[in-house]
């Protein structure tokens, strides 16, 4: 190729680079490294292995997009909006994961204490106090769950917090406390046989 | 009516380019001739050489180098597992927004 052709090429990748200014170097050298091969690559199947001339090159410059549209089209391959637009999604499953997370603890310490109610009231630890806890910590799920319903964790916690609750309150229209339920029966006296 | 098929334009490269890329794997200048035949959307280097540096970046869009007999190597693109998942959900929107608008439009038409 001419030295006059590649220069005019190197002109117009120039140009493009000037008109990248707002744009990241490594995004520049991507995108002048792509239009230097559709340069060549526009020659080649123009000319068929024959050489190019001065003329050529410029036919296929003045067939490409001017220098300066480089300026808005890195912005314009940009969606605006697709930040801001995902920002209120993530927040959402955030929500709906926490509501997710405080039913399962409120879960696991309802199990916990159903499964060592007895061990909990030997070692003096309050077992009334832990029961109304982890109803707590289920009800706060079940609110922030139902909060979030539109994503999959929020509507697990939703129905699943929700649930719990309602087991509490059946429990507590049994008892005064839903720790009290959690007692095992006492054992009934051993009946004594009436001898004749 | 300029600003909305503007607007619409600039919302429907990416999808273009990655439908593009999804069929087969391509080099920059073929993937630009190829879009180029889409007259309504008016595409060209300086947009796709753009959004193929951002899907890069994004991971849906994956390149490597292939030397050519017909002139300098070229660097073939194709899409990234994440990118065929992206493309494809893409499609399912597209799918169902053109059925609600053209249900719309059907209704609106029989009203007036």
């Amino acid at each position: 190729m001419p030295a006059e052709a590649q220069e005019a090429i190197r002109r117009y990748l120039n140009a493009v680079k000037r008109a990248m200014t707002a744009t990241p170097a490594n995004e520049q050298r991507d995108i002048l490294n792509e239009l230097e091969a559709h340069i060549r690559e526009a020659l080649a199947s123009r000319l068929h292995s024959a050489e190019a001339t001065t003329a050529d090159v410029e036919a296929i410059l003045v067939d490409m997009d001017p220098p300066e549209s480089y300026a808005g089209a890195v912005d314009e391959s940009t969606p605006p909006d697709r930040e801001s637009a995902s920002r209120p999604e993530a927040n959402r499953r955030t929500v709906g994961l926490t509501a997710l997370i405080l039913v399962l603890v409120g879960l696991l310490l309802t199990i916990f204490v159903f499964a060592c109610h007895n061990a909990l009231t030997k070692w003096g630890v309050d077992a009334e106090a832990l029961a109304w806890g982890s109803l707590a910590v289920c009800a706060i799920g079940c609110l922030v769950g139902w909060f979030s319903f539109r994503t999959s964790h929020g509507k697990i916690a939703a129905i699943v917090g929700s649930g719990l609750v309602f087991f509490y309150l059946a429990m507590l229209l049994h008892s005064d406390s839903p720790s009290e339920s959690m007692e095992p029966a006492p054992s009934e006296p051993p009946s004594r046989s009436i001898s004749p | 009516m300029k600003t909305w098929i503007t607007q619409l334009r600039k919302g429907l490269l990416e999808f273009c380019v990655l439908n593009a890329l999804a069929s087969t794997e391509t080099y920059g200048y073929e993937l630009v001739q190829r879009l180029r035949t889409i007259e309504e959307l008016v595409i060209t280097e300086s947009t796709v050489y753009p959004i193929l540096h951002r899907l890069r970046k994004d991971g849906y869009v994956k390149s490597r180098t292939v030397a050519s007999s017909s002139g300098p190597p070229r660097r073939y693109f194709s899409l990234t597992t994440l990118g065929k998942r992206h493309v494809g959900q893409m499609k399912d929107y597209w799918k169902d927004l053109c059925r609600s608008i053209e249900i719309l439009m059907t209704h609106e038409g029989k009203e007036v």
